[in-house]
């Protein structure tokens, strides 16, 4: 028997889907598809591995790169990722940011700053993991982050607050 | 140096941040009763390593089982080469008559053979007459060597060897050909002799 069963799949499903969605959605035109195939191929895995979430992360943007590469659209793609449509994220009410204007800024985003953001942001990534998801060092993932949340901040034009509202910075 | 901490970004960053993790991305694409079905079918129909061993081992015996039959097939067939290998042993004129080559003549076996033509006189020339009623064999008597090479061994051996050409001509004395001797009569003759051995 698998070591991955129904409830941890349900879980899982809940947990990571929209993120893992999310994160497929920067290469492949059909992110649940991606998603779905990554899924079963997780329980298809004997024994199941460790980091089921690395694990995951890692599928998805291996299957997501490799059908944009097979359709031959991947760079088109993510031009015109920011151009489409279609929101990345579900309605807010009341919040300060909108859907459609995080999708679009997010999306303008150079690839390799986007892909640390999502992963970081929305999968809850360490910067350990996401290196490891990515192929760089943690330093350079960390960097790539910043660089894409100032990016970010420039595009959203957000107020930010004068005084910082979580714990202070070490000395 | 590890960076895993949000300590080290700015405060305007982490505002951000915490806006943007306020953000939920979207799902609604994913089926989770699709997904639920194909993963209860992968989990039922993949493959297992103890599932394949006997068809693994199946393929393997089977291609050497072919390998084998198809070198049995193309195997050359092994020449056989026979020989006639000449022993030279003393043998006794007294013994049977025997299919081996006499042994050769030599200075050592000669007083043997001489002695055992002495002893059984009426033995031998029942066979050496035999070989004397043939019309090439007349006139031969005398020299040993000439003997040998006539006797029924050594035509035996000759034209099993040479084959029916190395049949030795009849020497021809001059004198009117002799009709050879049929069967019966040389029968006759041998048994003349045994009932009378000293006559001849």
């Amino acid at each position: 028997m698998s070591g991955i069963g129904p409830e941890t799949l349900k879980h899982l499903l809940d947990d990571h889907g929209g993120p893992l969605v999310l994160y497929a959605r920067q290469w492949s035109a059909s992110p649940e598809d991606v998603v779905q195939e990554a899924l079963v191929n997780l329980i298809q895995q004997e024994p199941p591995p460790e980091n089921v979430v690395g694990w995951l992360y890692r599928a998805v943007r291996n299957r997501a790169i490799s059908s944009s590469r097979r359709l031959g659209r991947r760079s088109r793609h993510e031009a015109a990722a920011s151009h489409r449509g279609e929101p990345w994220f579900q309605p807010t009410d009341g919040q300060r940011l909108d859907a459609a204007t995080a999708t679009e800024a997010l999306g303008r985003l150079p690839i390799q700053e986007r892909e640390v953001v999502v992963a970081r942001l929305w999968g809850g990534l360490s910067f350990n993991e996401v290196a490891e998801l990515t192929g760089t060092s943690p330093s350079t993932a960390a960097r790539r982050y910043q660089s894409g949340l100032v990016n970010l901040r420039e595009r959203l034009a957000v107020e930010c607050p004068e005084t910082p509202t979580t714990s202070s910075r070490p000395s | 140096m590890s960076r895993d901490t949000d300590n080290e970004f700015p405060p305007e960053l982490r505002a951000l941040e915490a806006e943007l993790a306020s953000l939920v991305p979207r799902d609604d694409g994913l089926d989770p009763a699709r997904l639920m079905f194909l993963a209860g079918r992968a989990s039922v129909g993949k493959p297992r390593a103890t599932v394949l061993v006997w068809p693994a081992a199946f393929g393997g015996m089977t291609v050497v089982a072919t390998a084998l039959a198809v070198l049995l097939l193309l195997r050359t067939a092994q020449e056989v080469i026979e020989r006639v290998v000449r022993v030279p042993v003393a043998v006794s004129v007294d013994a049977a008559p025997s299919h081996e080559q006499p042994a050769p003549v030599t200075a050592e076996h000669e007083p043997v053979i001489e002695r055992a033509v002495a002893k059984s006189s009426s033995a031998v020339s029942a066979s050496e007459r035999v070989l004397a009623s043939l019309p090439w064999g007349q006139g031969k008597q005398g020299d040993r060597g000439e003997r040998w090479k006539t006797s029924y061994p050594d035509l035996r051996d000759r034209i099993l060897e040479r084959g029916l050409d190395s049949w030795p001509v009849p020497v021809s004395d001059g004198g009117p050909a002799r009709p050879p001797l049929s069967q019966r009569e040389l029968l006759d003759q041998m048994i003349q002799e045994i009932r009378q051995p000293t006559a001849s």
